[in-house]
Order: C-alpha cells, then sequence, then structure tokens
C-alpha cells in the first residue's frame, strides 16, 4: 500500500522533523509581531501547498480564512483601543491598531493549524510511536489501540443496530433513546471482553515477559541525524533571539512601534521555509535511495494491535 | 485497583504530588498572564496546558498499570472518540465528558483523565488538530479527572453530585475553551469585553452541560455495570 504523496522528511530521524515543527509552531505562538507572524503563515502555507497538494490546502482555507476575518473584526468589536480613528460602527470606534492587532492574531491562528496540519504529514503515527521511546510503555500502547478502535467502533455500531432491529421476535421495538443506550452498552461491553482477550494474546507473544526483548528499530539515529538536530536546535536559539529583540520594540498600542532591522528576520525566514526546502530537494532527487528503506516497507509493530476479526459477527 | 498492584518509587510519587498544582496552574496562568497583558499569552498558556497535560500523562505512566489494566481505558476513550464523531451533527452535544466522568469514577482519576484527553486527540483526527487540541485535551482530562476525585470519594453515588458535575463540567470546558481564545488572541482586554464573551458562549455552554447530564443519565448505570462486571470477571 504505497501512500500517494512521499511522506516529508522521510530520510531523516523522526526526532528531526519533530524538533523542527514542534519548535517553529511554538515560537511562532510566542513572537507576536506582525512581519514574524507573516512570515511564519507564508512558510505554513508554502509548506502546505508542497506536501499536502494544491486541493487539501484550499479546502483547508475555505474555512481557515472566514477563521481569520473572525478573529480579526472580534478585537476591534471587543476592545476599542487606538490611536488612528478608522471608522465608527454604531457606538463602537474602530481603530487601525486594534484591527491590525485583531488580524496579526487571525494569521497567527491559521498559521499554527497550518503547521500543525503540515507536521501531521511528516510525523505519522508509526513514526511517532517510534519517538516515544521505551521507557514510556503504557500511554504509547493505549493510544494506538484507541485509535484503531474508533473505526471498529464505528463499524460495529451498525452491525448491533441492524442486529437489535432484525429481532422482531423480541417484541415491540424501544425508543430511540432506549436503542441508542442499549446499543452503545452493547458495543462496550462487546469491546471490553475484545480488549482483554486481546490482552492475553499479547501477553501470549511476550509482552511484559520481563525481560529486554531485541526488537528491530525503525528509526536509527545516524549522525546525519543528530547533525541537523544540533543545527535545528542552534537556528530555533537563533530565532528566538532575534524575536525577541523584535517584539521588544514592537507594540500596538496607542501607536505601532519599530519594524526594527531586516537582518533580524533573516533566521526565522531560514527556520519556515526549512520544511518546504527539504521537500523540493527530497522531489528533485527523486526516490531517496540512500534511506534505509525506513517506510518503504508497511511498518510492523512488534505486537500487532490490530482488532481481530475473531468475535465479529461479519 | 491500580494502587495496590503498583510498586512504591519516589519519583512517581513526586509526580503524584504535582499532579493537582500542574491542573490548577492552567486557569492561574490564564489569568495572570492575561490581567499582566503579556502579549504573548496565547503561546505561554499553550505551553502551561500542554505541560500539565504532559504530567499527568506522567503520572499515569509511573502506575505502572499492567497489560490487562490498560484495556478498559482504551476501550473508554476509542467510545468517547466515537461517539463525538457520531454526534458531530448535533453542536455542543457531545458524549466525551459523560463518558470521561464515568471512566474516572469506574477505573480512577489519571484513568479519567487519560479517556478525555486521548478522546479529545483521537477524535480531532476527523475533525482536524489545531492549537485548540491541546486545550481541549487538558479540558475533557480534567472533567474525568476531577470525576474520578469525586468517584474515589463516593460521592458521585449521589445523583445531585453527579449531575450537578455533569451540567457545570460543560460551563468548565467553555470556559476554557473560550478563555484560552480571549485571553490570548483580545487585546487589550476588559472586563466588560471578557463577560460579553463569557455572556455570548453561555447557551452554548449550557446545551453542553445538559447534554453531559442527559448522557450521564442514560449510561451511568448500564456502562458502570459493564465495567466492573468485566472488572470482576477478569480480576482487573
Amino acid at each position: 500500500m504505497a501512500p500517494a504523496r512521499p511522506t516529508p522528511f522521510d530520510s531523516w530521524h523522526v526526532a528531526v522533523p519533530a524538533t523542527l515543527f514542534a519548535g517553529t509552531a511554538l515560537l511562532s505562538m510566542l513572537a507576536v509581531q506582525p512581519v514574524l507572524v507573516a512570515l511564519s503563515l507564508g512558510g505554513a502555507f508554502a509548506f502546505s501547498l508542497l506536501s499536502r497538494g494544491v486541493r487539501a490546502t484550499a479546502r483547508g482555507l475555505a474555512w481557515q480564512l472566514p477563521l481569520l476575518a473572525l478573529v480579526c473584526v472580534l478585537n476591534p468589536f471587543f476592545s476599542a483601543s487606538g490611536s488612528t480613528l478608522l471608522f465608527k460602527v454604531g457606538p463602537r470606534s474602530v481603530y487601525a491598531e486594534s484591527l491590525a492587532y485583531g488580524a496579526t492574531m487571525g494569521a497567527l491562528l491559521v498559521a499554527t493549524v497550518l503547521w500543525f496540519e503540515g507536521a501531521a504529514t511528516a510525523l505519522t503515527q508509526d513514526r511517532l510511536l517510534a519517538l516515544s521511546g521505551r521507557r514510556a510503555r503504557a500511554l504509547p500502547i493505549v493510544a494506538s489501540m484507541a485509535s484503531q478502535l474508533v473505526p471498529q467502533m464505528l463499524g460495529r455500531a451498525k452491525t448491533a443496530r441492524a442486529t437489535v432491529a432484525a429481532c422482531t421476535a423480541a417484541g415491540r421495538r424501544p425508543g430511540l433513546r432506549d436503542e441508542l443506550t442499549r446499543t452503545s452498552t452493547m458495543l462496550l461491553a462487546w469491546s471490553l471482553e475484545d480488549s482483554v482477550e486481546r490482552a492475553d494474546v499479547m501477553r501470549a507473544r511476550g509482552w511484559e515477559s520481563g525481560r529486554p526483548r531485541t526488537s528491530y528499530r525503525l528509526e536509527r539515529l545516524r549522525r546525519r541525524d543528530a547533525a541537523a538536530l544540533v543545527g535545528i536546535a542552534g537556528l530555533l536559539v537563533a530565532c528566538a533571539a532575534c524575536a525577541w529583540q523584535l517584539c521588544a520594540t514592537w507594540r500596538f498600542y496607542p501607536t505601532m512601534g519599530e519594524l526594527g532591522p531586516w537582518w533580524a528576520y533573516a533566521p526565522w525566514v531560514v527556520l519556515v521555509t526549512l520544511p518546504s526546502l527539504e521537500q523540493v530537494s527530497q522531489r528533485g532527487t527523486g526516490s531517496n535511495w540512500d534511506t534505509p528503506a525506513v517506510s518503504q516497507f508497511e511498518p510492523v509493530p512488534l505486537w500487532d494491535t490490530r482488532p481481530t476479526r475473531k468475535g465479529g459477527i461479519r | 485497583m491500580n494502587a495496590q498492584k503498583q510498586t512504591r518509587r519516589p519519583l512517581a510519587g513526586l509526580i503524584r504530588a504535582a499532579e493537582v498544582p500542574a491542573l490548577a496552574a492552567v486557569p492561574a496562568a490564564m489569568v495572570v498572564l492575561a490581567l499582566a497583558g503579556v502579549r504573548a499569552t496565547a503561546g505561554l498558556t499553550l505551553v502551561v496546558a500542554v505541560l500539565a497535560v504532559a504530567l499527568v500523562f506522567a503520572g499515569f505512566e509511573a502506575s505502572r498499570p499492567a497489560l490487562r489494566q490498560l484495556m478498559p481505558t482504551a476501550v473508554l476513550a476509542a467510545a468517547a472518540a466515537a461517539g463525538r464523531v457520531l454526534f458531530a451533527p448535533l453542536p455542543d452535544v457531545k458524549p466525551v465528558s459523560a463518558i470521561a466522568i464515568v471512566a474516572g469514577a469506574a477505573l480512577g482519576r489519571r484513568s479519567g483523565f487519560v479517556v478525555g484527553a486521548l478522546a479529545a486527540l483521537l477524535s480531532n483526527l476527523f475533525f482536524g488538530q489545531g492549537p485548540w487540541t491541546p486545550w481541549q485535551m487538558y479540558a475533557w482530562g480534567l472533567v474525568g479527572y476531577v470525576g474520578g476525585v469525586l468517584g474515589e470519594k463516593d460521592l458521585l453515588s449521589r445523583a445531585p453530585v453527579l449531575y450537578g458535575w455533569g451540567l457545570l463540567s460543560g460551563l468548565v470546558y467553555g470556559l476554557i475553551l473560550n478563555g484560552y481564545h480571549v485571553l490570548g488572541y483580545v487585546q487589550p482586554l476588559t472586563w466588560p469585553a471578557a463577560l460579553a464573551a463569557c455572556a455570548a458562549s453561555l447557551p452554548l455552554d449550557v446545551t453542553h452541560g445538559v447534554a453531559t447530564v442527559a448522557f450521564l443519565a442514560a449510561i451511568w448505570l448500564p456502562w458502570g455495570r459493564a465495567i466492573r462486571r468485566v472488572v470482576a470477571k477478569y480480576d482487573l
């Protein structure tokens, strides 16, 4: 089952994109300065176009742009403040500064959403599990199991309702509320019994046997990954320092402050274009033959937690 | 039941002691940063919320539950996420809070938190992840956590407490989710503006609370019975 679109950052250890995206999203949220926010939005948009495609990005923008406009308009409505009066709506005065703050925050919100969506294309579920390491074992197993149980439950809900509806000999059909309660309780009991059985199967395959097991690591931290991590960390520190300087001289109220020197934006530009550059370079080389065949294969978890078909009516 | 099977370790005790302060730190940070007029309030409060969620997760991890004991938590988290997806056409009618409260009462406060938080994370795979995901994880996790605390004190067997927390949970959830937006994204914030925002969302939050009470009334007995039966049958 080859994915239609290559996974971004496929040739790197998962820690590299995780650090890059977490750092970029966090810095974007902390640095509330119009130019920095605009650059972040531009970078996130470009990466979204490259990694998710034009159609998916456009579909997202259909609700993200109204959201931006809403946040922009809400601010002057809630807080009339500033020095440059633009116009009046009834008793409300709308100031340019207030509108600028709203626009900045709206752009910030959309930029963060786009970074989250972009990160989701690079950090697929199996890669995130590899990132969680060996010390944490309870939560990754709960999260991965629950994520696979959701579609199973949605499917089983139909089966259970159809089965109950088919039992015409059981008397009159109950009302909607009773039927929903009954179906949901049946589903819960069914899934609970199933899950205990699954736990026993996992134990039989060696889970919690008390000895460290050897396992094939899908992700290995190589020297170039470590170098990339150090580089990204340095870049993030430089960006944070520059953003700190820029935000210190910038203010929205009562009048908007100085934008600061142009070179202070340079590390930020590098940071927000880095994901797009990686994507372009990956496409340029065609197939990434030098990678350790990470996601060319279907990743096989050590303990197969996919729901069994045993016990299913289908 | 987890308490009997876990071994005592100092780090686990430390994490457990820090849980309640960490959960309380989130609303405290929201109010303090907003009053101080910090421009990066949106980002800073998000960091605090993420840290609080991570700390309770670490507490769950440190309690070292056995594999079989994890299963009811996973199933209830999946049920809550599936319920949110099924009820998506009705705005603010979602069973997540009710299921988190049932989970907290039946499995303990940390499991209640994990069920609420994972339900938010997993159902957002359908609705879209964003900066609101950590906030939803925190808010629903908190609902389950408080449900667990009330359950441990055996207060949830009284109907007024059960339905009172159900109704209140809708308001708490709304206050957190609106609060992060109003405090983080509107500046300069005045008291009338903050109150106007709360008043505007009040009908939706009350709907959420009433829906939670209705869901609790429907599932409290049968689901509690089903969970207790499996716990007793398999000695979880």
